[in-house]
């Protein structure tokens, strides 16, 4: 059904594809893996029409793969990891946009009535239409884009890391759903990196490295040391975690604290919460569940409504909180909050610094560079570092003045095991010089292997804490909570 | 390097359009445009005249790229210069004349551009009204002020026209022989040294141009994005209020209504032309200048008006932000990234 036949594409100097041809039969399950920068994005977005190739084509039932307009035509839907919705409407008027047709739009009803039918034809359930999308969390908006993409009753359905912000209750209804696909002969590529639920969903694995397809067979016939191996080039190793019961004393205590439900959807409901120099807690759950208000009221941007925070046994205004030098804050959207895009790798990382030249800043860049693996030159724009690349850049800066505390919201989302790994490694680093480490994730397997303790949030209420090697049916039950 | 091609394919095909217009008004355009060039730079008055004209440009300019490289959109290079020109002229009529009395002017315009856009920063962060209205709105303020001052409390003592008396000799600002060429060109260039220093070589500069580029990342990096927006403001009315003083002590050397004639619009364009590098504005501001130099000849030689630098103005502008768009659908290769916030 599709066919794509000697792809290559180079963005400035980098080669992100260098050689691709594949060929997906209709109503296969396909999952391409690889490392980050590998080129699984950049080669699926070719197929979608979204990005022009330097050499090549792509056929789909024999017509020519030239745009985005013919990729609709022929059938091609594609869910970015990065989504494309209009922050500031609802999300009925996101899903009218898009696919209302030439129908008039009556008015709001009108444009709800029509979000409506789209609903129905996806198959999917979505709630609340009338909200804006900049009020959802991560994991409501991956939902409105896939029903966007199911309404369309797509031959081959292209899904970019569906699955990095969603729970593993959630994770195991999408494969359901994507497998009922497959049986009506829909074609589904699942680009991820994450192997288990590769496997449980793939029949057959794709795996690309340094923008080549290096191995493609049946996932029957292979094991996931196998995959693992072809992602990197070489051995996987793992780190044990480190945990010591030495008294710690608290860095950081919450007490009571709760937030105005006017400033987010799900407001934290008084939450207490220590933090211990020298420990990582984790706190796990569903995307939506107060997670945002804990991270804003810790990096200062959410008022308390109720409660305080403290540092060192000193109460501190929340506002003066994300200027302290002392409390470090890794933001869940790196590209949006982390980094500054247009700004160069050794900028980005001058930011915090008192003075600035150029000589020096790029010096201390290079140390960085080095220091942190980061691929990348100090002159170069942030903005085009790879995923993992811009994580561990964030990480540099944000670590480089050894913060009493430090805040992790989603810190390997999106990355693969070697960037995640790396990043794992620093936090444990920073937690053995003394830090408090708090990690906000949806990753149980994130949480049990880095943290020390795992609390479960749900609807703005946190669980107490939690041995890390909690089940994750009981963590789940847990993040459930109430719903 | 694409940036300086894009800015000079607008600069080129702002011409070509001006010459297109010549065309259709019934006159031959190279023969014009080459007439047009003569009056601008043909001798070293007509070369004097354009660079007169090109230095309240690079001052307007300058606060624009200040206040756009920080992302505050401050349209008030207008009044910022005017009410500089205003608090210049009575401070070096009240000074005993003299060189300290023209350094005390011009601080005082820098003063008052400052304040002018301090309010605009203020109403921005403590009412969250935006700059690009408050900034317009306070333009008609000082346009009014000034107009009220020169027919009232700053009149002439002839009371004859409604303009002031001129600045005392001694405290304007020296002049090259009998050209109108005078030393204010020297501040503008400085001041444009100074503001590449000042976004590319200080940390300050660095966090500046962070908060324009992503206020929200740049906050969680611990810079304090509010005090860098009105800092910025502050800043971009300074310089513009100091043009207002190198123009009254360099060319004017007396206030009257028309005072500015826009020169804190088309400090829009020469910034946006310069794609808001500072030195690069010094070319862009010229550019500028020749334009209204050689229309203004076109004007006197021809009977053409002299809008059409304005038009020229208007030209490169629009095809300067197409081309901005056209980066996004060209079909061919590009060559290597540029990092944007970059000293580029």
């Amino acid at each position: 059904m599709l066919e794509i036949r000697g792809i290559r594409k180079s963005f400035g100097e980098t080669l992100a594809v260098r050689e691709a041809s594949l060929t997906i039969p209709a109503g296969q399950a396909v999952a391409v893996v690889g490392a980050n920068g590998a080129g699984k994005t950049t080669l699926m977005e070719i197929v979608a029409g979204a990005k022009r190739a330097d050499a090549g084509e792509v056929l789909m039932e024999g017509e020519r793969v030239g745009g985005s307009g013919d990729a609709a035509r022929l059938g091609i839907r594609m869910v970015h990891q990065h989504f494309d919705l209009a922050e500031s409407m609802t999300v009925a008027e996101n899903l009218a946009l898009h696919d209302g047709g030439l129908a008039p739009l009556f008015g709001r009803r009108g444009i709800e009535r029509v979000a409506r039918e789209i609903v129905a034809r996806s198959g999917l359930a979505l709630e609340n239409l009338e909200r804006p999308v900049a009020a959802l969390s991560v994991g409501e908006a991956a939902r409105v884009e896939l029903v966007r993409a199911l309404s369309q009753r797509p031959r081959l359905l292209i899904l970019d890391e569906p699955t990095s912000v969603l729970t593993p209750r959630e994770v195991e209804d999408l494969v359901a759903l994507l497998r009922r696909l497959t049986r009506q002969n829909t074609a589904v590529v699942l680009i991820s990196h994450k192997l288990a639920e590769v496997f449980a969903f793939a029949e057959r694995i794709v795996v690309m490295r340094e923008g080549a397809v290096v191995a493609d067979g049946p996932s029957a016939a292979t094991t996931r040391e196998q995959v693992a191996r072809a992602m990197i080039g070489r051995d996987l190793r793992t780190v044990p975690p480190s945990r010591s019961d030495d008294p710690h004393p608290v860095r950081l205590r919450l007490t009571d604290l709760a937030t105005s439900p006017a400033s987010h959807r799900v407001p934290l409901r008084g939450v207490d919460l220590e933090l211990r120099a020298g420990r990582i807690s984790a706190i796990v759950g569903v995307a939506g569940n107060g997670q945002n208000a804990l991270a804003d009221a810790l990096r200062g941007l959410a008022q308390p409504s109720r409660g305080h925070i403290e540092i060192d046994g000193a109460v501190i205004a929340a506002p003066a909180l994300f200027r302290s030098r002392r409390l470090a804050h890794i933001p869940s959207d790196r590209a949006r909050e982390g980094i500054v895009r247009e700004l160069t790798v050794a900028e980005n990382l001058a930011l915090r610094a008192r003075r600035w030249s150029r000589g020096g800043a790029r010096a201390r860049a290079r140390a960085a560079i080095a220091r942190f693996g980061i691929r990348g030159t100090p002159d170069q724009a942030a903005g085009s570092l790879s995923g993992g690349n811009q994580q561990k850049l964030i990480l540099a800066r944000e670590l480089e003045r050894a913060p009493e505390v430090i805040v992790a919201s989603e810190p390997t989302r999106g990355l693969d095991f070697d960037a995640a790994r790396f990043v794992h490694e620093r936090l444990r680093a920073a937690a053995a010089a003394g830090a408090a480490v708090l990690v906000i994730t949806s990753d149980l397997d994130e949480a049990a292997s880095l943290a020390d303790e795992v609390r479960v949030i749900s609807a703005g209420s946190l669980s107490e804490p939690l041995a890390p090697d909690t089940p994750a049916a009981e963590l789940g039950l847990r993040m459930a909570g109430t719903h | 390097m694409r940036r300086l091609v894009s800015a000079l394919l607008a600069a080129s095909l702002g011409l070509i359009a001006i010459g297109a217009i010549l065309g259709l008004l019934g006159h031959p355009p190279l023969h014009t445009l080459a007439r047009m060039a003569a009056g601008a730079l043909g001798s070293p008055w007509a070369l004097a005249e354009t660079l007169l004209k090109s230095v309240p440009l690079l001052f307007t300019a300058l606060a624009v790229v200040v206040a756009f490289r920080a992302g505050v959109w401050n349209i008030g290079a207008e009044g910022q210069f005017v009410v500089g020109a205003i608090a210049a002229l009575v401070v070096a009529r009240a000074l005993p004349a003299g060189s300290f009395a023209t350094a005390a002017a011009v601080a005082a315009a820098m003063l008052a551009g400052a304040a002018w856009g301090g309010i605009a920063a203020l109403l921005r962060l403590g009412r969250n009204a935006p700059e690009v209205l408050t900034t317009i709105l306070l333009n008609f303020v000082a346009l009014h002020l000034l107009g009220w001052l020169a027919g009232g409390p700053l009149q002439e003592q002839a009371r004859r026209y409604p303009q002031s008396d001129p600045v005392p000799a001694a405290t304007l600002l020296d002049t090259a022989g009998s050209t109108r060429f005078h030393a204010g060109i020297w501040i503008a260039v400085a001041a444009a040294i100074l503001v590449h220093a000042l976004l590319f070589r200080t940390a300050a500069g660095l966090r500046l141009r962070a908060v324009g580029a992503n206020p929200l990342a740049a906050r969680w990096a611990g810079v304090e994005v509010r005090r860098h927006l009105a800092g910025a403001m502050l800043l971009s009315g300074a310089i513009a209020g100091a043009g207002g003083a190198v123009e009254l002590l360099g060319v004017t050397h007396r206030l009257y209504e028309r005072f500015a004639s826009g020169a804190g619009y088309s400090g829009i364009a020469v910034a946006l032309l310069a794609q808001l590098h500072p030195i690069g504005s010094i070319a862009s501001a010229a550019f500028f200048g020749a334009l209204a130099t050689g229309a203004g000849a076109l004007q006197r030689s021809e009977g053409i008006p002299a809008a059409l630098a304005t038009f020229g103005q208007g030209a490169t502008v629009i095809v300067l932000l197409t081309l901005g768009s056209v980066r996004s659908w060209w079909p061919f290769p590009r060559p290597g990234r540029l990092a944007r916030g970059g000293e580029r």
